[in-house]
């Protein structure tokens, strides 16, 4: 799975922390697009009526944390996919902990384009990152 | 209902103390405990606050007669359970029988009264006494069984959501700490090298710490799936296995020196692959954690005696006092205090994974070192 453009790289976790980690290790790694973030599904989902409105650009990459309060990854998801407007946008799944073969499966029916653990210390995040470059 | 001091009772009713007295002389060397009332009003007393197999009653009394008297007891719920036998002098006389069963006699005795027959009449109800309290007991019995097996399932529904508590709790104690790991490489990266370099230890150590507890909690966490997945079980070989295990601690084996050795393996065994893997390399670790340092001995042992095979991990270099050789399965309990790694759930580990498989685990400790033994089930599944 790839980033398809220099738009913004969008993160969608209910947890700051994490969203300030991966914006830290997003700098530190060769990904030159800029990230935004959202705590919660409906507020991915607002925004991306601005991008269906064209008033936002289309981002780059999601990254969706599976483990959310209002509405979880798999929600979100799919309905991101019944707008066939957004089918190029890349979607990924983020799992803590551990993956589930259960997930793993239900992400695949989603059509999730693709999925990962949440990557721990420096090494695992800036790697990570560093594969969504297209042309790596 | 109850016998008193473990005798059973038996009351006797006349008016005539001489009567009485040979009636007690008659039933004297039975076991039953013998009481005795004068009148009609003192044996009602005396039923209130005793247990009888049975009551011999007198007809002929002043006042109240054996039959009033049979019939007050007939109308007391609490007493009307108690057979009557009545004692008439007067053999033949119908009219007395036929009044005595009205009046819920279950038998009679005639003067001038047989020994014999005494002593059988009353034994007739003495036993069936005895076989009420049998029958209470077992009854008894029975209901604290259905109570026992109510607590028993609650105990097990109490007992699979603590494990799934664990679990869930072991799951979410997970994230914090990983986040940790992230900020600790963030600040070393704000840090100068020459920062970095004075205060390298104690990054160190906080490294350690945080992979600490992860350890830990990725070991409740193995503890508590333990319980819990859907395994099945598969022909492997145990050598096979073991071999892969050591393949994780090449290094270490090189570094320390370690000889490994192996006793002659069945080719097959039936057992739930996964688990094994986790048994051998949980122990292998514990081997390296209780021996600090130097070079020694680790052997992978095989007994078999007729159809059952005990499988072990033996090293050299450590012992295990006497009277924590049952204590190290427990969690949280490390036999010595001088190691420090090993997040004392290690060996909790392997015991789970014996019991899942219905085996036996145990360790010994002698001068040759510490010799963990365990079987997978009772002389089944070798090939």
């Amino acid at each position: 799975m790839k980033v398809i453009n220099n738009n913004e790289i969008v993160m969608v976790d209910d947890n700051e922390a994490e969203i300030y980690i991966a914006s830290m290790y997003l700098e530190k790694s060769k990904l030159k697009n800029p990230l935004i973030s959202f705590n919660s599904g409906p507020d991915f989902l607002n925004y991306l009526e601005s991008v269906k409105k064209g008033i936002k650009p289309i981002p780059a990459l999601v990254l969706l944390d599976l483990r959310m309060p209002l509405m979880d990854g798999f929600q979100v998801l799919s309905e991101v996919r019944e707008e066939p407007m957004f089918d190029e946008i890349p979607i990924m799944i983020i799992f803590s902990n551990s993956n589930d073969e259960a997930d793993i499966k239900k992400a695949k029916e989603l059509r999730a384009n693709g999925y990962q653990i949440k990557p721990s210390g420096s090494e695992e995040y800036i790697c990570f990152f560093n594969s969504l470059i297209d042309g790596v | 209902m109850d016998t008193i001091n473990g005798k059973v009772a038996v009351l006797l009713v006349d008016d005539k103390p001489a009567n009485l007295y040979a009636l007690k002389e008659i039933l004297k060397d039975t076991h039953y405990d013998i009481h005795t009332a004068n009148s009609g009003i003192e044996a009602l007393k005396l039923l209130l606050h005793h247990e009888y197999a049975c009551c011999l009653l007198d007809i002929r009394m002043p006042e109240m007669d054996g039959f009033e008297t049979a019939e007050l007891i007939r109308h007391d719920a609490q007493v009307q359970h108690v057979p009557i036998i009545f004692v008439t002098a007067e053999a033949g006389d119908q009219k007395d029988l036929f009044k005595g069963y009205e009046k819920g006699a279950v038998d009679f005795l005639i003067k001038p009264l047989e020994p014999v027959v005494v002593r059988s009449k009353v034994k007739v109800f003495g036993d069936l006494y005895l076989q009420k309290i049998a029958l209470k007991r077992s009854q008894d019995i029975e209901e604290l069984n259905k109570k026992l097996i109510l607590l028993n399932s609650d105990l097990q529904i109490a007992n699979s959501e603590l494990e799934h508590f664990t679990h869930i709790a072991a799951h979410d104690l997970r994230e914090p700490l990983r986040r940790q790991r992230s900020f600790i490489d963030l600040l070393r990266d704000e840090l100068s090298p020459d920062t970095l370099s004075r205060i390298d230890d104690l990054m160190r150590r906080i490294y350690c710490s945080s992979d600490q507890m992860l350890e830990m909690i990725d070991d409740f966490r193995t503890l508590t799936k333990l319980g819990q997945d859907d395994l099945k079980k598969s022909d492997v070989s145990l050598k096979e296995i073991i071999e892969d295990c050591l393949g994780d601690f090449q290094d270490k084996i090189k570094d320390r020196h370690v000889k490994v050795y192996f006793d002659i393996f069945p080719p097959l065994v039936s057992v739930f692959a996964s688990l094994v893997r986790r048994l051998y390399t949980n122990l292998i670790a514990n081997a390296f954690d209780h021996v600090p340092q130097g070079p020694f001995v680790m052997h992978f042992t095989v007994e078999n005696v007729g159809s059952s095979w005990t499988y072990g991990v033996k090293n050299t270099g450590s012992c295990i006092p006497q009277d924590q050789l049952t204590q190290i399965f427990k969690i949280f309990r490390k036999a010595d205090l001088a190691h420090k790694d090993g997040t004392g759930i290690g060996l909790s580990i392997c015991k789970k994974i014996i019991d899942r498989h219905g085996g036996r685990i145990k360790a010994q400790s002698s001068d040759e070192g510490v010799h963990i033994q365990f079987t997978f089930e009772q002389g089944e599944g070798e090939k």
